[in-house]
């Protein structure tokens, strides 16, 4: 489950965070606990990283593999057009299995340390170098050829391939506490895969979606970290920041692509985020919409943390009972009861909905999860300010 | 045959390649592999006893002559070494050395559900081409084609 939850950490939910974040955001404005903070973002992204970081030993491990990597990275020269593809390809090629055509691609293609795939995969380290090893193996033995495949061969590859840079730019999202350069070295990166597979594949829908949503994602960067390298919400970004250019590459992409009417989750994904790009104020949020198209990704993708985001966006659409009632469905599946943002984003809409106890308790259940240091600080100050303690028996 | 291929190297850090003619020397985390020049390839049929069609229908007929044109084209590019379809494993006679014995016992050595029917061995540049005629097999949809490297042993 751990796996499955970390192979959810899509953009879409990325966007949906932020909402999210916003949301609360908007409820400490009207009157709500005040200074919701950049947290829920960085909890969003972080996720993966957060649950290693329970494991205590792993965080000196993972600094010292991203600081290798940077360093490494620094005098290496980038490999570009054909080339790159066919090795992307290869790394995904259909006779290798699934799990280790990411991990590959990861590997060779981003070059990425075992220790840092591990993480973005949340597996062991011995189990991703011992896969590696693997397939490599087989790639040597059985001749498999760094080519780009034909268009007969293309459909089959394309999926891991789609999957490989998606996760990409993920991980180029979510190193926060490493240095910018890291992070937009790899989006840029993903950024690159994905502008040279749309190139060699201009009609695939999928292709074009996954382009598109990494630009719409990546023009809002210069305005997601303030002078301090915090974190700004979606809601609270200086909207003249953004990339214009991207914007509207990204969107001219994405309407071309649905334009041909074989919808996939990735163009879904660069849907909901031109949603939230269009919208010249973060009130000016088309919720409704994004509700909807949740509700296609989810038709393609039934995970309950999509299930999660979609509630969120229906709060603001049809109310904070609205979004209620989805988001107590979800907490009874014993899938989701470790994941903090649950229990949070269900306790500010309790709050909101004027359920001052239950909003406590679920804050309480999120604390009971252990999270990480800001996080903790921004839920014991919600409680606080719903005028409770921490723990029950702290109460006097 | 010196294949055309793209020198890629594993490095600690990523990967740099740059097309040109492959030496079949592959430098991985400080490794040298090397790699065959020419790849040769088995591809097992595998069908289950009763599929496919009936001997005697005209689909059995269909099949045979796919058979054949999938033979010819392999013959035709060059890239047939041998091939040949198997009696049944009705007629099959397994051997084993135990202590110096000979000891033979009737029918193949594993009883499985699909059963091997035929073979074709390839001669092929790469897994891609092998797989490309392997899927010309009618087996291919009737019951499944295995394609494995053969081993290459010792330097030529």
């Amino acid at each position: 489950m751990v796996a499955r939850l970390a192979g959810d950490l899509s953009l879409a939910e990325d966007c949906a965070q932020e909402a999210c974040a916003a949301a609360v955001a908007q409820w400490s404005r009207d009157g709500l606990p005040a200074n919701p903070g950049g947290w829920v973002v960085a909890v969003a992204r972080r996720r993966a990283l957060d649950h290693l970081r329970r494991e205590g030993a792993r965080a000196g491990k993972e600094r010292e593999a991203l600081r290798e990597w940077v360093t490494a990275e620094a005098d290496g020269s980038a490999v570009a057009g054909d080339d790159q593809l066919a090795l992307l390809f290869a790394c995904c090629h259909p006779a290798l299995d699934p799990a280790s055509r990411v991990t590959l691609t990861l590997r060779v293609v981003c070059g990425l340390p075992a220790a840092s795939i591990a993480r973005l995969l949340l597996q062991s380290e011995p189990a991703v170098a011992q896969r590696i090893v693997r397939a490599k193996r087989k790639i040597r033995d059985a001749a498999i050829r760094l080519h780009v495949p034909d268009p007969r061969e293309r459909p089959a590859r394309l999926v891991s391939v789609l999957r490989a840079i998606y996760l990409t730019f993920t991980e180029g999202h979510s190193p926060h506490d490493a240095s910018a350069v890291v992070r937009d070295d790899l989006c840029e990166e993903a950024l690159r895969l994905a502008g040279g597979l749309h190139r060699l594949l201009p009609d695939e829908p999928e292709v074009t979606g996954l382009l598109a949503l990494i630009l719409l994602t990546s023009a809002r960067t210069a305005a997601r970290a303030d002078e301090n390298d915090a974190l700004v919400l979606l809601a609270d970004q200086d909207r003249s920041r953004w990339d214009q250019g991207r914007l509207a590459q990204g969107r001219s992409l994405i309407e071309s692509a649905l334009a041909q009417h074989r919808p996939g989750p990735y163009q879904l994904q660069a849907a909901i985020a031109a949603c939230h790009t269009d919208a010249a104020t973060a009130a000016g949020t088309d919720w409704r919409q994004i509700a909807a198209l949740y509700s296609e990704l989810l038709r393609f993708d039934p995970s309950p943390v999509i299930e999660a985001n979609r509630a969120v966006a229906v709060a603001y659409a049809e109310g904070p009972a609205a979004g209620l009632a989805i988001l107590d469905t979800l907490a009874a599946s014993p899938q989701l009861t470790r994941w903090p943002q649950l229990h949070i984003a269900r306790a500010a809409l309790l709050a909101q909905c004027g359920r001052h106890e239950d909003a406590v308790a679920a804050y309480r259940g999120a604390l009971a999860l252990e999270p990480a240091g800001p996080v903790r600080r921004h839920i014991t100050g919600q409680i606080a300010a719903l005028g409770a303690a921490p723990t029950p028996d702290q109460e006097t | 045959m010196r294949r055309e291929c793209l020198v890629f190297r594993f490095l600690r850090v990523g990967c740099r390649i740059r097309g040109t003619v492959f030496d079949n020397t592959v430098t991985a985390g400080g490794e040298t592999l090397t790699w065959e020049d020419d790849m040769k390839y088995i591809a097992l049929l595998y069908g289950e006893p009763d599929s496919g069609p009936t001997p005697g229908t005209p689909d059995f007929t269909a099949m045979l002559g796919e058979f054949q044109s999938a033979t010819a084209a392999m013959a035709e590019a060059g890239v047939l070494v041998d091939s040949s379809p198997l009696q049944s494993p009705l007629t099959a006679t397994t051997v084993r050395v135990r202590d110096g014995e000979i000891q033979l016992s009737d029918g193949p050595f594993a009883e499985i559900k699909e059963q091997l029917g035929g073979y074709y061995i390839l001669d092929c540049a790469d897994l891609d081409t092998a797989l490309r005629y392997a899927a010309m097999i009618p087996s291919a949809r009737y019951g499944s084609v295995e394609v494995r490297p053969l081993m290459v042993m010792g330097p030529h």
